[in-house]
């Protein structure tokens, strides 16, 4: 059973994220219909017309709740507008501790029927998961194609076990008036990297705060694989078992970054996952890798630091610009009840009606995983040009475990952060080969056990 | 006011005493013993089977999950001991052994130290008494998911008060990465379990003094003893049973603490604070591996039933 939700792939240009936030104090169902208002042209259309009928079913859907709150009420508005046109009585469930919930509804065999994934986790759950295999094909061909991570994240052993939703575009914050005082500009390379962080540094200016801490695993995952991959080293081969991280490019790696924790603050292998935003918008720091999130509170909690700031890209190492991008994928569980209206809402919730405001509200936080959006006038990279440096950041980027496949293994290696640990050992002292074979070691654990 | 008069034994009327015993063979001092285990029973089995259901049967299953190599939505087959050896082969498991023994005993002992101080001082004041103990026990009551946020902020590397007052003291100069290098992590997670578990000695060993005959202290008085001399010699000797409960229950729950480290570094930095709880929480469920995880968390159990051996027979001694 297929249904047809209008599509708008073309928004209005004055779709503008204030427009988004205005339509916030709507609130519950009225804020979905004014969003589905906001969808387009064809306002005629209904975002849920429907050809099948889920009346009087139930679903179940536990989602991320965002660190951005504009984005939990709009999905929650949008939910429920689909809920209410469809006569679905549906719970809506948005947990910061979602990991957890969803591990726990896994083992029991209920609880929910649609649960939002993280980077490979759907290698973790393959056998719980239901085939997507025709709802993935079809958005492919109603938004012109996938980012090619999509089917590294979300195809196990060929099988599309999730709808690859969004990836979370990073970029590395800076202080740009603060590296006008200094006098340098955003660097380009990892090299450039660190001469302006050596330069903030010995000016006394606010160092570089590049979180590299296993309290933050997320940030600073972003940081270690990316830094790792882009001086040539990996984890693992290609084959997906033969560890790999001993190697001269991960001891170059190791070395550029001694070097750079140096010249940085000392709290960077303490920061939990907010701890360099904190860092950040208070202005200890003039440089760390993040989402969207510090740029959106900053501009209401942190003016002048809103001000000041901007975005630069991942540096480029020796081995070119290499990137871990953060994943966030739905999945149908098996023992869903009512697969097809679990379908009918994650593409309902993939609509450009409902995916723009949500991504213009965070700023490119959940951008979706389709290459056509990179030069829609309403992204905010296009509308924002301190946003530019986040813009289609998916393409070419890579889970834990490249240039091998995600894996069961690849998860479970990236959940125990060798990487991670490797790279904040150098920076608290530890040599460099004790670092990489405690490294190696760990991670032989994951993928040769 | 009217009292009620005892039900009369039928010592008057053998015949009726005969009827009587023939019709509860048990006669009334076995009737009442009959009715006590009952009302025993009745008030028991909510207990037990609260504790079968939510402990018991938990702990079969972890126990057979160990043996198996079930993950998240795949019931496993069985492994043997594969999951233990696999663990004792993995270096962030040995790492996190020996984590778990040093945060327990220098966290236990300290704590009990305390306590003992934290009990003599209170024991020693004259005035707002409640106030004092009020305050001693703050730190057991607010909620550690609360408390360990302020933790948070004390333990920042550069601007916490912990940094600016060692700076202050000419101790060190500099910033201190109190959650961002291995040793000091396991100091700081160590120093708020103390911090917090101090006050539960405090207040049981306050407890234990307060039952102690005065006239054996004045007895000591009498006799010329020091405060010292009082203390180790009649006060400690009375309290050596309660110490040695508590211990052995702080023990146990400190060696199976999760939330201030899981809260405070999440096991890091380099694993240098993962317990086995944390350990086998990040196995199990964040990676899926239940047997994995549960190996994790059943490696101890051997030891923990034997503090639990102990800590039952000094219960039963200490009845008697």
């Amino acid at each position: 059973m297929t249904k047809k939700h209008p599509s708008n792939l073309i928004l209005p240009d004055a779709m503008s994220r204030r427009r988004a936030l205005g339509v916030l104090g709507m609130g519950g169902v009225g804020l979905g219909l004014a969003l589905a208002g906001c969808g387009g042209d064809d306002d005629s259309a209904s975002a849920s017309a429907v050809d099948g009928d889920f009346t009087g079913l139930g679903q179940s859907i536990i989602l991320r709740q965002s660190f951005i709150a504009q984005q939990n009420t709009l999905r929650e508005g949008q939910a429920k507008l689909w809920a209410q046109e469809n006569g679905v009585d549906l719970d809506f469930t948005l947990g910061s501790n979602w990991r957890e919930l969803i591990a726990a509804i896994v083992a029991d065999g209920t609880g929910a029927d649609i649960g939002e994934l993280f980077n490979n986790q759907a290698f973790i759950y393959e056998n719980s998961l239901a085939d997507v295999g025709d709802l993935v094909e079809e958005l492919g061909e109603q938004y012109d194609g996938w980012y090619d991570l999509a089917a590294e994240s979300a195809q196990v052993d060929g099988v599309w076990r999730a709808v690859p939703w969004a990836y979370t575009a990073q970029a590395i914050n800076y202080r740009e008036d603060i590296f006008t005082e200094a006098g340098v500009e955003a660097p380009a390379t990892y090299d450039e990297l660190l001469e302006v962080s050596t330069k903030l540094f010995e000016q006394g200016l606010p160092p570089a705060g590049m979180s590299m801490s296993q309290t933050g695993p997320n940030d600073s995952a972003n940081m270690a694989y990316s830094m790792l991959w882009s001086f040539g080293g990996a984890e693992v081969e290609e084959d997906g078992t033969t560890v790999a991280i001993n190697s001269d490019a991960t001891r170059a790696a190791l070395e550029y970054f001694q070097k750079l924790a140096a010249v940085s603050t000392p709290n960077i292998t303490a920061f939990d996952e907010g701890g360099n935003n904190r860092a950040f918008l208070a202005g200890e720091i003039s440089m760390t890798q993040n989402a969207t999130s510090v740029y959106f509170t900053a501009e209401t909690d942190a003016p002048d630091v809103f001000a000041g700031m901007n975005h630069f890209p991942y540096p480029e190492g020796p081995a070119g610009r290499q990137e871990f991008i953060q994943m966030n994928l739905l999945g149908i569980f098996e023992f869903a009840e009512n697969k097809e209206a679990s379908k009918d809402l994650i593409r309902y919730l993939l609509q450009p009606e409902n995916m723009d405001p949500v991504v213009q509200v965070g700023l490119s936080f959940y951008t979706p995983m389709f290459p056509s959006y990179e030069d829609r006038a309403n992204m905010p990279w296009n509308v924002d040009p301190k946003l530019g440096a986040l813009k289609g950041t998916a393409n070419g980027g890579h889970l834990p475990g490249w240039p091998g496949p995600a894996s069961r293994a690849s998860a479970t290696a990236y959940e125990q952060q060798s990487v991670v640990n490797m790279f904040a050992a150098v920076a608290t002292g530890d040599g460099i080969d004790s670092a990489i074979s405690r490294a190696e070691a760990e991670l032989k654990t994951a993928y040769e056990a | 006011m009217t009292t009620a008069s005892a039900p009369s034994l039928p010592l008057d009327d053998p015949a009726a005493s005969v009827r009587q015993r023939r019709a509860s063979p048990l006669g009334p001092t076995g009737r009442r013993r009959a009715s006590e285990t009952t009302v025993g029973l009745a008030m028991l089995t909510p207990m037990v089977i609260v504790v079968l259901g939510l402990v018991g049967y938990p702990l079969v299953l972890s126990i057979w999950f160990g043996f198996t190599d079930t993950a998240i939505g795949e019931s496993g087959e069985f492994i043997g001991l594969d999951n233990y050896i696999a663990n004792w082969n993995d270096p962030i498991f040995r790492r996190t052994l020996w984590n778990t023994f040093n945060y327990t005993v220098t966290a236990v002992v300290a704590k009990l130290v305390l306590g003992i101080v934290m009990a003599v001082l209170l024991a020693e004041l004259r005035s707002f008494q409640r106030l004092w103990r009020g305050l001693f026990l703050m730190p057991w009551v607010v909620p550690s998911s609360l408390s360990v946020l302020g933790w948070v902020w004390m333990f920042d590397a550069q601007f916490s008060i912990l940094t600016w007052l060692i700076n202050s003291l000419g101790l060190y100069d500099g910033s201190i990465r109190w959650l961002g290098q291995p040793g000091l992590a396991m100091a700081a997670v160590q120093t708020v379990n103390i911090w917090r578990g101090a006050p539960f000695f405090g207040i049981m060993i306050l407890a234990g003094m307060k039952t102690l005959p005065r006239d054996l202290l004045e007895a000591a008085t009498v006799d010329g003893a020091s405060a010292w001399q009082k203390f180790r010699h009649v006060t400690l000797p009375h309290l050596r049973p309660l110490l040695y409960v508590v211990t052995l229950f702080s023990f146990v729950q400190t060696m199976a603490d999760f939330q201030i480290v899981w809260l405070l570094t999440k096991g890091g930095p380099q694993n240098s604070t993962h317990l086995i709880a944390t350990l086998s929480f990040r196995n199990a469920i964040q990676t899926g591996a239940i047997g994995r995880g549960a190996a994790v968390s059943l490696f101890l159990f051997p030891f923990l039933l034997l503090i639990l051996a102990l800590q039952i027979r000094s219960l039963r001694r200490t009845d008697r």
